[in-house]
């Protein structure tokens, strides 16, 4: 059998909130490189994640910067193709009926 | 324990002592070296794994995420001084087989697919089987150079075995009209003729690639290595794609006009020596080599020698006026109209009489410039060749470049002297001729002619060097001019509103044993003449037709090309003074 003052004393102490409280305000330093480890762990793990973000964007628009200069190279053989020399004049001499202006119909304007 | 012991210890401590529970020590220990086994098999097979044997498990892991993906390197642009690009390339497929895994995966049942692939190719289905039929090959092309669209119909079609490549395929959007000069690449991307054949190595760039871990999505979650490639670089040339169109369009019009077998022509910048446009006919499609043939392919400017006939005299009076006991106002007298050397006759279309050295060179009388070239030295007169660029090479560097034909001998005859002096006797490619005039337009400073605007060779260069004096230069043109003046030989050539000086040339074609019936034509010519701009050099070869003059032939060409020209590059007219105000006064007189 305990004595009544023992008992007493482990009655005050059977709250365990009370107990964890307690300890924790004993090893405060404890308590805070506890948290930090667990703050630094949660941030390893978000910038983890942004990074994969990241890199998976990156390798969106690389494909995308492909698809583009592909894209380009094509619409500049079009371009070419569209304004060559010859065509655009064969094309305003028909359509437009324009000429190349001969020399009698040449000014020049000098600017001094 | 055994029930005595338990009572040992009651009997000490007493009934109301708790009774401190006894170990059944061998079973302990055997739990114990059974849990503890437990941990020491599993910490040492993770040793094992981790520490002893990992690359097994690391490679299994690898296989299944890393990858490396190529990132691909097209070949350079080549673009036209103003930028306008003349040859692209864009990607394009290859169409494999691995006859291997289309035997093992029964890759032959899908009858349906295979007569649609075949369909797509253009290609027998029976004759498409056969060429992936042996099991043993892993490697076939089906298809090259295929169309992004019908890689993809061929990707769904999904027959076990068949594999798309990717490549790319140079367009050439200028099409025949610079073919020559930019040359082409063969199926795999080497330069194999022109520009592309020289510069392959700028042009080509290495792929880089990266090493990527991927996840189960065939996402990219991690960028282990990039290597990053070397870029291709871009070739940008000296060539104006417009007067280059212009002057392909007149050359080739000329040639089936004049049912010529080949003609061509270049476009000087007379200041810098740039190649503003060389074009050739007959020319070939660089984006279908179908019509593609040797003679075709080949840049006639830089690898053809000519004798260039008359267009040479001016060189006999540069000589004799370089030498300096003939002046600008002196007479020739010309008369008979011919002369015999050594056995052999000189002798001019008629009797000229007495000319000045203007009317030698506007008749362009074999018995001026012969005897013009016999009052000077032997060896000046031939230095005066040599220092005009005739018998070297240009400098362009353009690969199969012809530096003419020269014989040096020493011993000259007085006729040898005399033909020499009316363009007989030596060959000179068109670019040679060009570059002689262009040194005489620029004042008698000879520049190296240049086709590539960048990237600058670093290289050793020919540096610009003073050859005639800027005097005597000035004053042959002004002597050159005649020749498209009225009574010259190539009215033609004059293009209205500037002035033009030039000069024909037509040459009989040396053949075994003597001089055959087939001519060539070529006028050469700078202008305006009062601030030299611009040489244009045209060569029509063995006229076929009624005309086989080049007063008749290439002087109409060179006025078109020079006219087009000028204009082009808004070179204001130096023959006649038309301002704004004549202009409004005349049309109010009009009026």
């Amino acid at each position: 059998m305990t004595s009544p003052k023992r008992r007493q004393k482990r009655d005050t102490n059977f709250n365990l909130l009370l107990i964890l409280v307690t300890d924790l305000t004993r090893n405060k330093l404890r308590v805070l490189l506890y948290l930090m480890v667990m703050g630094s762990a949660m941030a390893v793990i978000l910038s983890t994640h942004h990074n994969r973000q990241q890199v998976i964007a990156l390798e969106d628009l690389m494909e995308e910067k492909d698809q583009l200069d592909v894209e380009w190279r094509n619409l500049v053989l079009e371009q070419r193709a569209l304004t060559e020399h010859n065509r655009i004049e064969a094309l305003v001499q028909k359509q437009l009926n324009m000429h190349r202006p001969t020399a009698e119909q040449e000014v020049v304007v000098k600017l001094k | 324990m055994t029930t005595a012991a338990m009572k040992r210890t009651k009997s000490r401590r007493g009934a109301k002592q708790n009774v401190t529970p006894s170990l059944v020590h061998w079973r302990f220990v055997v739990v114990l070296i059974a849990v503890v086994s437990v941990f020491v098999v599993l910490a040492v097979r993770a040793a094992y794994i981790q520490v002893i044997e990992p690359d097994a498990l690391i490679e299994q892991g690898d296989s299944r995420t890393l990858r490396t993906r190529d990132m691909p390197s097209y070949r350079g642009l080549i673009t036209d001084r103003n930028g306008a690009e003349l040859a692209v390339s864009v990607p394009v497929r290859a169409i494999y087989a691995d006859p291997k895994i289309i035997h093992d995966r029964n890759g032959f049942a899908h009858n349906r697919r295979w007569e649609a692939l075949a369909d797509v190719l253009g290609q027998d289905v029976v004759e498409l089987r056969e060429r992936v039929s042996n099991p043993k090959r892993r490697f076939v092309y089906l298809q090259r150079q295929v169309s992004p669209a019908m890689a993809e119909y061929v990707d769904k079609l999904d027959i076990p075995g068949i594999y798309l490549r990717r490549e790319s395929r140079r367009y050439y959007p200028t099409g025949e009209v610079a073919a020559q000069v930019i040359g082409i690449t063969d199926v795999d991307d080497n330069g194999i003729e022109g520009l592309e054949r020289l510069y392959d190595e700028w042009l080509t760039g290495t792929p880089g690639s990266r090493k990527i871990r991927r996840d189960a999505k065939g996402r990219q979650v991690e960028i282990l290595e990039t290597r990053s490639g070397e870029a291709a670089g871009n070739l940008q040339l000296t060539i104006d794609q417009r007067i280059q169109a212009l002057a392909y369009r007149e050359i080739k019009e000329a040639m089936l006009y004049y049912q010529a077998s080949s003609a061509s022509a270049i476009v000087l910048d007379v200041h810098s020596g740039e190649v503003l446009a060389m074009v050739n006919a007959p020319s070939f499609n660089p984006n279908d080599r179908s019509d593609v043939a040797p003679h075709r392919m080949r840049n006639r400017v830089i690898t053809d020698a000519f004798e260039p006939g008359s267009a040479l005299k001016p060189m006999a009076v540069l000589a004799a006026l370089e030498f300096g006991d003939v002046n600008v106002g002196d007479i020739i007298d010309t008369n008979p109209g011919w002369m015999r050397l050594g056995g052999s006759l000189v002798k001019d279309f008629r009797n000229y009489g007495e000319l000045t050295l203007e009317g030698i060179i506007q008749h362009s009388s074999n018995m001026g410039t012969s005897k013009l070239a016999l009052s000077v030295p032997k060896q000046f007169l031939l230095d005066t060749y040599y220092n005009m660029g005739l018998m070297s090479d240009t400098g362009s560097n353009m690969p199969g470049e012809s530096n003419g034909i020269f014989h040096e001998r020493s011993r000259w005859s007085d006729f040898e002297l005399a033909t020499l002096s009316f363009g007989y006797g030596i060959s000179v490619t068109t670019a040679q001729l060009a570059r002689m005039y262009a040194t005489l337009g620029n004042g008698g400073v000879k520049r190296p002619l240049q086709i590539i605007k960048k990237p600058q060779t670093e290289g050793w260069q020919p540096a610009e060097e003073r050859v005639i004096s800027e005097k005597n230069a000035a004053a042959l043109l002004e002597m050159m001019e005649s020749v498209t003046q009225k009574g010259g030989t190539a009215v033609k050539a004059a293009v209205p509103g500037y002035r033009v000086a030039g000069k024909t040339g037509t040459s009989r074609k040396a053949v075994a044993g003597g001089y055959g019936e087939e001519y060539v034509n070529i006028f050469a010519g700078v202008a305006p003449v009062s601030n030299p701009q611009l040489v244009t050099v045209v060569l029509i070869n063995e006229p076929g037709g009624d005309l086989y003059h080049a007063g008749d032939t290439a002087a109409p060409v060179f006025s078109a090309i020079m006219g087009g020209s000028l204009q082009l590059l808004n070179i204001a007219p130096d023959d006649k003074q038309v301002t704004s105000t004549l202009w409004m006064k005349g049309a109010g007189n009009g009026s």
